[in-house]
Parts: C-alpha cells; structure tokens; sequence
C-alpha cells in the first residue's frame, strides 16, 4: 500500500475520492472559520505593530541624527562665521593701521596749507592807498565857472590840470594794487587743489574703512542669524555643506591623480635607491618608498599651511606662538624643496633607466642596437612636473580641510535622509502586512464559499421565519 | 578630525597602491641549448625573452649542450642580477656578450647528457635560493640518440620547473610519432618522480605566461 493509496477514499475513483478530501478540507475549514480569522488578522497586526515599532525607532534615530547633524552644522557656522569675522577685523585693522596711521601726517599737512592759503590771503587783502581827499577838491574846482575872472582862469586851469595828472597817477597806482592782489590770490590755487585732493584721500580711506565694515556688519548679521539657530540659517548651512563637500571632492580628486602622476614618475627611478626586487608584505620596496615621499610631501604640505594659518585641520598647532609657527613653516618648505629636488633628480634617472631599456630591448630585437637619441625636451618635462608636483599638492589641504569639516555634516545628512526613508518603507511595509491580513481572511472565506453559502441562506430562513412569527404577534 | 585626516591618508594610499604590480617571487632560470641549436634562431628568440623578462635580483644561466658528459666547461654564463635596474642592464648586456661570443667545444662522439645537464642546473637554482626555479631544455628529447632517464636514479626537483622547448624555426619538431612522444613521456615521469613540474612548449609565445616580463 503506497502513501497515495492512504488518500484514496472512493476505490476505484480518484477523482470522487479528490472531491470528499476537497469536501473535508471546505468542511474543515469552515469549522475553523473564526480562529483562522483571528489568527490571520493577529498575525499581520503582529508583523504590521512590529514594523510600525521599528518605523518609529528608525524616525527616533533620524531625529536624533538630524539634531546631531544641526548641532554639528551650527558650530561650524559660528566657527566659520567667527573665523571670517576674526579675519574681517584683522583686514580693518590692517587698513587703519596702514591707511590711518598717516592721518597725522595728512593732518599737519591740511593744517599747513591752510596756514598758507590763511596768509596769502591777508596779504591779499592788504588795500591799496585809498584816491586822496582832494579828488573832492577837484571836481568843486571844475564846477568853478571859467571865464568869471581873467586871472583865476588861468589858475583853475592849472590846478585842474594838475590834480588830473594826480589823479591818474593815483589809478595806475591802484590798478598795479589790485593786480599784484589778483596774482596773490592766483598763487593760492595750488594750496586748494592740495587740500582738496588731501581731503579726496581722506574720504576714499574713510569709504574702504566703511565698506569693511559693512562686510563685517553683514558676517555680523549672519553670526547672530545661525546663534540664533533659525532654520533659515540651518538650510543656508546644508546648501553651503552640500555644494563644499562635492567641490573639495573634486579638487581632492584632482589632487589624488597628480599624487598617481607623481607615484609614476618616481616608482621606477626610487629601485635604483632600494632595490627593484624587494617587497614590503605584497607591494614592490620601491614602490612603498616612493608612496612614503609622496606622503610625507602631502604631510610636509599640509602642516606648512596649517603654520601659515591657512588651514585649521589641528588646534595644537594653531595655538603655537607666531615666531615658532613661522619657523616651522621655514623647516617645512624647506623639507618640501629637498623632497621636490629629490623627486627632480629621479625623475632624471627615471628617464635614463627608460632609454637604457629601450635601447637595449631595441639591441635584442635588430641584434646591433643604436644609441637612442635623447632630447632635453621630455626629461625637462619630467623635472619640471616632479619639481612642481610637490608644491601644487602642498594646495591639496585646502580642500582637505573643507571635506573634512564638511563631510561630518554631509554623512549626517545622509544618514538622516536615509533613516527618514528606512522609516517610511516600514511603515509602508506594515501596512501592506495589516491589509494583506486582511486580505488573507477575504481570501479564506473565499474557500469556503459553499457552507458560507448554505450559512447565509440558512440564517435568512431563519430571519425571516422570526420576522414571520413577530409580523404574526401584534396581529 | 584628525581620524578623517588619517582614513583619507589611507584612501589615497590605496589608491596609489591600486597603481602597483604585485608582488612576485624572487625567479631563477637556466637554459640548456642544444649546441646544434645554438645559433638558431628559436635558441636566440628563448635567449632574447629571458633577456627582456628577467628582473633586477634575478637569476639566468645558460649551458651548451654538447656531445658526451656535462661539465662546467660547458657553462656558458650564469649571473644573478643586481637589485639596481642600471647595474642589471649592464649585466644583461655581459650576458649577451658571453653567450654571442661562445664557441662550444668539439666533441664528436658520445651523446647529448641531458640527465648531468640538468643534475647540474637544478644544483645550480638551488643556490640563487629562489623560490621559482625554471629549466629550459632546447633539444630534441624525443631523438632517438639521446638515452632516456633511468628511473631508478631519480633527481631532487621540489619547487623546480622543467619545460622542454620543441620548437625548430618556428615549427613543432617533436612529430607525432609514438616513440618520440613515449620519450617525452618518460621525461616528464622522471621529473615528476623527483618532485618537479613537467611542461612541453611548442610555441615560444606560451613562454610570455610560463615567465612573464615586466
């Protein structure tokens, strides 16, 4: 007897025998109606209060990471801004220093010419001996009738003539008075023209003073905007993050090729100092100390901008005195042109090694082998980029800088955002669970549609039997 | 701060590192050339790869084959080269000097000693104390002339890879003849039996695979 034969009921016929089992199961699963139901529905509230449960510890988390992410983007702002600010005074200070510290000099100056213009002008106003008080004289003299007396006439006459030839002489005089004025006065112009243009200086330091501080009333404003934490502020500083963050990544990214560039033109060559076949755990020697040149330029880079006080990547040494810092800096670019000069030098060998193996692989294939020609040309190229390489990725630490301090706030934001969404697909998750419970139990009931069938008919006799009865009671 | 410092320092090396070949075990090589051989053109084309693929640190000898018992006179070069890549070319360029200058020695009766020849070479690998050791056979092991190993004296061969290089101008000269492959075979059993790796090459541009250059 074979386990198919165990499900035979009709025998003989397999299909009646299917259709008692299907008959059983209906019956069966009608009987269980109610517990399946419950059981269904307890099942997906289950799964859907679980996942609702971690969709809300997930948002918990995100809110948390979100704050976290604002704390940490506030404080860069205020550093930032405080940073700026700091560097806004200094320039204001610079600029009174250089600008303002000639203002006593400008001042004595204005005060002399006006002492000047002060004194040619009183020698200007110096008058000219007034006409005598005989003009009077003269003009009653000429009223005097002529030809009255023989004898006076001739008198008048004489006097008229007289005071005239006077009178004349009193005007050149006056005229040759008022022109040596005008000339004084002329000689006063220069004195003006100097004051005004003293005074233009003046007015053009003052007005740069004015617009520094109208930058620095503007990093004011935003200091006080993002104390004040407002989210105007916070979306300012997630944009500012954002497009920094992507912008020193491409800068570093540009900056790691020239590092490539640099390994390459120095890896060959440095076998020549230690070896070509060497390894260091599973990379060639010369390779490994052509990475650590490389590295110790970038650290030699980095820490020469962090003494100039262009970086702030480690606090320690910003709070260095300005006469160690400058030594230090002194020591490291000192270190960084050795380091250039050593990369120059291999990259010459490098070249060298490179037209010995081409001409003796060149030997190998024709048998005699020519001496190849060398042009200056690419082995000054190579010098040159290994000398300059050195210096261009001392810049690289200003990005570094940026994506470091930015990318605290970026992987927050990503966290957050990617939190938010694990929060949203489980609460979309559990609802699917919640209705696709529901969903299960239509589907049970599906099943069984003939006993519900019978059920539903069954329970509408009887209905409308008690309908009868109680229509037949008031009657 | 300092730890972003720090993991993109290790990015970066690890990108530059990503440039890098990897690591290779320090080679030796010895070649046997039949003296028959010796000038022909598959002998210089093998000689010429060696030449080029070998690195700085690295060893090469070369040995004629010639009639009757291998000995030292017929060593034509072994040297093990510099770690420095210009020293190394320098000894390459030696090396090349030794082998075009070489005259074997007459010697008209007897055979060719491959079994001494090669009791000889892998002595000699084993000094270099590196850790891939290749011998190449340039003759025809399925000749008729030249006696077969005997079993019963088997060679210490651990770590050591023998090829035979069939090719004469450019052609298999092993033919498809029962004997000389049944040779061949005996060959391959005699230095599989002393612990080393047996391989047949009929074109010489499998050699760019079995000992890559550069």
């Amino acid at each position: 007897m074979s386990h198919r034969d165990l499900f035979i009921i009709w025998p003989g016929s397999p299909l009646l025998s299917v259709l008692l089992w299907i008959g059983v199961a209906v019956a069966f699963l009608y009987l269980a109606r109610f517990p399946a139901h419950r059981a269904i529905i307890s099942f997906s509230r289950m799964i859907y209060g679980a996942l609702r449960l971690a969709s809300r510890s997930t948002l918990l988390m995100e809110r948390k990471v979100a704050a976290r992410t604002r704390e940490v983007m506030i404080n860069a702002g205020v550093e930032e801004r405080e940073r700026a600010l700091e560097r806004e005074f200094q320039r204001i200070a610079d600029t009174a220093t250089s600008d303002l510290s000639g203002y006593p000099a400008l001042q004595q100056s204005l005060v002399e010419q006006s002492r000047k213009i002060d004194e040619e002008y009183r020698n200007s106003t110096l008058l000219p001996p007034p006409p005598p008080g005989w003009v009077r004289a003269v003009e009653v003299l000429a009223k005097l009738p002529a030809e009255g007396d023989a004898l006076v006439a001739p008198i008048l006459t004489h006097i008229h003539k007289t005071v005239e030839s006077q009178y004349q002489t009193a005007m050149t005089d006056y005229n040759r008075a008022v022109s040596e004025r005008q000339a004084i006065l002329k000689k006063i112009m220069p004195y003006w023209r100097k004051v005004s243009e003293i005074l233009d200086e003046m007015g053009n330091r003052i007005k740069r003073l004015e617009e520094r501080a109208k930058l620095v009333d503007i990093s004011m404003a935003e200091y006080q905007e993002i104390r004040s934490q407002s989210d105007q502020a916070v979306r300012a500083l997630t944009a500012s993050s954002l497009t920094r963050f992507f912008t020193a990544a491409a800068f570093l990214f540009i900056a790691l090729g020239g590092a490539v560039l640099n390994f390459h033109l120095i890896a060959l060559p440095m076998s020549e100092m230690v070896g070509g076949s060497s390894y260091i755990g599973s990379f060639r020697s010369s390779s490994v100390a052509a990475l650590v040149i490389i590295f110790v330029e970038f650290a030699m880079g980095l820490c020469l901008m962090e003494f100039l006080g262009i970086t702030r990547l480690f606090p320690s040494l910003g709070q260095l005195d300005d006469k160690m810092r400058r030594r230090l800096a002194t020591a490291a670019f000192l270190i960084l042109t050795i380091l250039a000069g050593v990369e120059a030098s291999l990259a010459y060998v490098g070249e060298q090694l490179a037209g010995e193996l081409q001409f003796f692989q060149q030997s190998l294939a024709n048998n005699q082998g020519t001496q190849p020609v060398r042009t200056w040309i690419p082995v000054t190229g190579q010098m040159v980029i290994a000398l300059v390489l050195p210096f261009a990725l001392t810049f690289g630490a200003i990005p570094l800088e940026s994506l470091v301090k930015t990318g605290r706030s970026v992987l927050g934001i990503t966290a957050a955002a990617a939190l938010r969404w694990a929060a949203f697909s489980l609460r979309a998750l559990g609802h699917l669970f919640l209705h696709l419970g529901r969903l299960g139990v239509q589907f049970y009931d599906l099943l069984i549609v003939p006993p519900l069938w019978v059920e539903g008919l069954v329970r509408y006799r009887c209905r409308r039997a008690e309908g009868f009865l109680e229509e037949q009671v008031p009657q | 701060m300092r730890w972003a410092v720090a993991i993109l320092f290790l990015a970066q090396a690890l990108g530059i590192a990503g440039c890098t070949e990897p690591a290779r075990k320090p080679r030796a090589a010895y070649l046997l050339i039949d003296a028959a051989r010796l000038r022909s053109t598959p002998a210089q084309e093998v000689l010429n790869y060696f030449l080029s693929a070998i690195q700085p640190g690295e060893s090469l000898g070369i040995a004629c084959l010639g009639m009757g018992n291998f000995s030292d006179r017929d060593t034509i070069v072994s040297v093990s080269l510099d770690v420095r890549p210009s020293l190394a070319m320098q000894q390459k360029r030696f090396l090349k000097k030794k082998f075009d200058e070489f005259t074997p020695s007459p010697r008209s009766v007897g055979h060719l000693d491959i079994a001494g020849a090669l009791l000889y070479a892998v002595a000699h690998l084993g000094e270099t104390h590196a850790e891939e050791r290749y011998v190449l056979i340039l003759a025809n092991l399925g000749k008729e002339q030249i006696p077969e190993p005997v079993k019963e004296f088997p060679l210490q061969m651990e770590g050591c890879r023998v090829i035979s290089i069939t090719v004469e101008n450019g052609e298999p000269a092993v033919r498809q003849q029962a004997t000389a492959l049944k040779r061949l075979d005996a060959w391959e059993e005699w230095v599989e039996t002393g612990g080393g790796e047996w391989q047949v090459v009929n074109d010489l541009a499998l050699l760019a695979t079995i000992f890559p250059g550069s």
